[in-house]
């Protein structure tokens, strides 16, 4: 059956049409904007900075101002030895408090850590820098890579309590029934039964926020400071990619600049390796 | 039993003739109580109250469960089965606001008394959930052995043994004993339900609670636990929820009608559907109300 | 931190848009390492606390803007 259609209906329609596409244009205006802007900054970086990468780069030191050559190889040890040390800080106090708002619902103060955890997530890493200034160097008297490690730890807390508070929630509650049921306390059900079930999610939260923290340099600022020589040392100032990177762009040597290209090269590389290679092994292991 | 069960069932659903019964009155007046000998009962359930938060979902419940039988609890949606079970092993105070009041005895002891650890009481009362919940991150053998595992127990003779043990009594062994080392999630629905019986028997209990464990079942797998089912009470009380009165006629030896958060009838199976002594059971068994 | 790179770190109040600027945080970033005196590290600390509560502020706006949008339905955590 054909229905007759006036002649207003068909206008209103052909209007609609219209309007639909011209959404869906615009949408796609959007899309394409946001990815040209990602692939020109992956673009610049790579035609800049890929070109002063050789072996000297990523293991020799870096020389005194003014002379070209030398390498970041003591700030990518540096970052990754802060970084890590802010993952062993960070990930017990992130599950802990995560573990007790998702057990204990009644529990008013899990709700308001949850709360409080959401919003310290949008406070500036260098107002994170300037508290772990006053809190750790001051009392210590010099910079160090330790109150670095502890400022990275401020700044992936609530990460990571976020995303593994998310992770227990997905686990059902018929597990923990059953192992309840079973006779288990409930404190050997939340480390036998929820962890094990919720650790591709736990892993996710902690390498996004390794990731993150890999790349803040405002926090460093005041707390690792840089040093230009091999240092290993945590009680001592260190010298961390970021750091590195900003400290060279604002400079005023050309091959400072385009050592800061290279070095922003090498960081998006790690942060990529880095999030390419978990996915690969947590989808192996979601197999299982 | 069962033999008696399915000619029982076909005597009551085509007899045309009504068998007599007490008038209503009179019936109200006595509880009917079939009469277990104190020494054969495993469970006593005195004055039982049950609430969510300030909503009282079960009302004065007065029940025994003889040991080594299989008792039935049936009754329309939302009528507290479920609830009351699950207060049998201390379960419904996990649930948020869930309250009890009342005793229950096993064995003579006070479960809810004071001092008494409702960790060492689902040790000694088990219990199978209507949806089969293996744990996904383990093994068959490790959910079998979860009970010892997660409990930090390490004796591996002696977890080998129990799995080994509680499989066959679950009727699973000859189908998972060469592939012990997959993940749990890997059986079939009836499979995984057999594991979770299994499971339960390993730590040795009691009792065993089954809230509707056939339900999500298709019904050859529910023909396979029925049947488990009638082997396991030589070893194991048991107390069954069921939504289906021809599997509590199947299975039980006694019978408890709930309705409303209340106990309105109990007794032998056999009595109870063909000559049952309350209205309310009457218009339920013959299907007047679902 | 990104501001502070380009954003020209002068002190003028500005005109238009295309004039050199100061951003808070550009501010503390560059200048922290030549506060040599008390003050000066404080009244920048000071800036930092401003920075600080400002976010805090819209950061709780839009929870509450969250929460009253879905009219409570959503588990705005408090």
């Amino acid at each position: 059956m054909v229905t007759q259609h006036s002649a207003a209906e068909r206008r209103h329609y052909q209007f609609r049409r219209a309007t639909e596409r011209l959404a869906g244009a615009g949408m796609v205006l959007c899309t394409a904007v946001t990815v040209f802007f990602l692939f020109m900054i992956l673009g610049y970086v790579i035609y800049n900075g890929a070109s002063a990468i050789d072996w000297n780069f990523l293991t020799g030191l870096p020389l005194p101002p003014g002379e070209s050559g030398g390498g970041i190889a003591n700030a990518l040890v540096g970052s990754v030895l802060v970084v890590a040390c802010a993952v062993l800080i960070a990930m017990p106090i992130g599950l802990g408090a995560a573990i007790f708002v998702n057990e204990f619902p009644s529990a008013r103060l899990g709700r308001t850590v949850r709360f409080m955890a959401e919003v310290l997530t949008g406070v500036p890493s260098i107002v994170v820098g300037l508290f772990a200034y006053a809190l750790v160097v001051r009392p210590m008297g010099s910079f160090s890579g330790l109150s670095g490690s502890i400022a990275y730890a401020f700044i992936m807390v609530p990460i990571i309590l976020i995303t593994s508070h998310e992770a227990f929630r997905l686990v059902p509650p018929s597990l923990r029934e059953a192992s309840l049921a079973l006779g288990v306390p409930k404190w050997r059900t939340i480390l036998g039964v929820v962890l094990p079930v919720s650790r591709t999610a736990l892993l996710t939260g902690a390498v996004l926020a390794f990731s993150r923290a890999l790349g803040e340099a405002a926090p460093m600022l005041f707390t690792a400071f840089g040093n230009p020589f091999w240092n290993l040392n945590l009680g001592k100032p260190i010298a961390t990619v970021p750091m590195l990177i900003y400290t060279y762009a604002t400079g005023p040597y050309d091959d400072w600049h385009q050592k800061a290209w290279a070095a922003s090269f090498v960081l998006m590389m790690v942060v990529l390796v880095t999030s390419v290679m978990t996915r690969a092994f947590l989808r192996g292991k979601s197999h299982e | 039993m069962n033999n008696g069960g399915l000619q029982m069932k076909e005597e009551r659903f085509t007899s045309g003739e009504r068998k007599s019964r007490k008038s209503d009155d009179e019936s109200r007046s006595s509880k009917t109580e079939p009469s277990i000998a104190p020494e054969q009962l495993r469970l006593k359930v005195e004055q039982l109250n049950v609430y969510y938060g300030d909503f009282q979902a079960v009302k004065d419940i007065d029940l025994s469960i003889g040991t080594n039988k299989v008792t039935a609890l049936i009754g329309p949606s939302g009528c507290g089965k479920s609830t009351f079970i699950r207060c049998l092993n201390r379960m419904h105070e996990v649930t948020p606001g869930g309250r009890v009041e009342g005793k229950v005895l096993l064995d003579g002891q006070d479960l809810y008394g004071p001092g008494v650890d409702p960790v060492d009481v689902r040790r000694r009362v088990g219990m199978v959930f209507q949806k089969p919940n293996v744990f996904p991150s383990m093994s068959i053998h490790d959910n079998v052995a979860s009970g010892y595992k997660l409990n930090g127990i390490r004796d591996h003779q002696l977890i080998a043994e129990k799995v080994q043990k509680s499989l066959k009594n679950a009727a699973l062994w000859d189908e998972v004993k060469d592939k012990l080392k997959q993940p749990g999630t890997s059986l079939s629905g009836g499979q995984q339900q057999r594991l979770c019986i299994a499971r339960a028997l390993a730590v040795d209990p009691d009792v065993l609670l089954m809230d509707e464990p056939c339900s999500a079942l298709d019904p050859i797998a529910t023909t396979k636990i029925e049947e488990l089912i009638h082997e396991l009470k030589e070893t194991v009380t048991i107390v069954i929820v069921t939504h289906n009165m021809q599997q509590a006629a199947r299975v039980s030896d006694y019978t408890a009608f709930f309705y409303v958060g209340e106990l309105i009838e109990f007794g032998e199976t056999g009595t109870l559907f063909t000559t049952p002594q309350k209205r309310q059971t009457e218009d339920y068994i013959t299907g007047r109300f679902g | 931190m990104a501001v502070t790179m380009v954003g020209g770190n002068s002190f003028d109040l500005i005109h238009s848009l295309f004039d050199p600027v100061h951003s808070m945080a550009s501010q503390i970033a560059s200048e922290f390492t030549e506060a040599t005196y008390s003050l000066y590290v404080s009244s920048l600390i000071y800036v930092g606390l401003v920075l600080f509560g400002i976010t805090i502020i819209i950061s709780l706006c839009a929870q509450y803007l969250i929460w009253r949008l879905s009219k409570g339905h959503v588990a705005v955590f408090e």
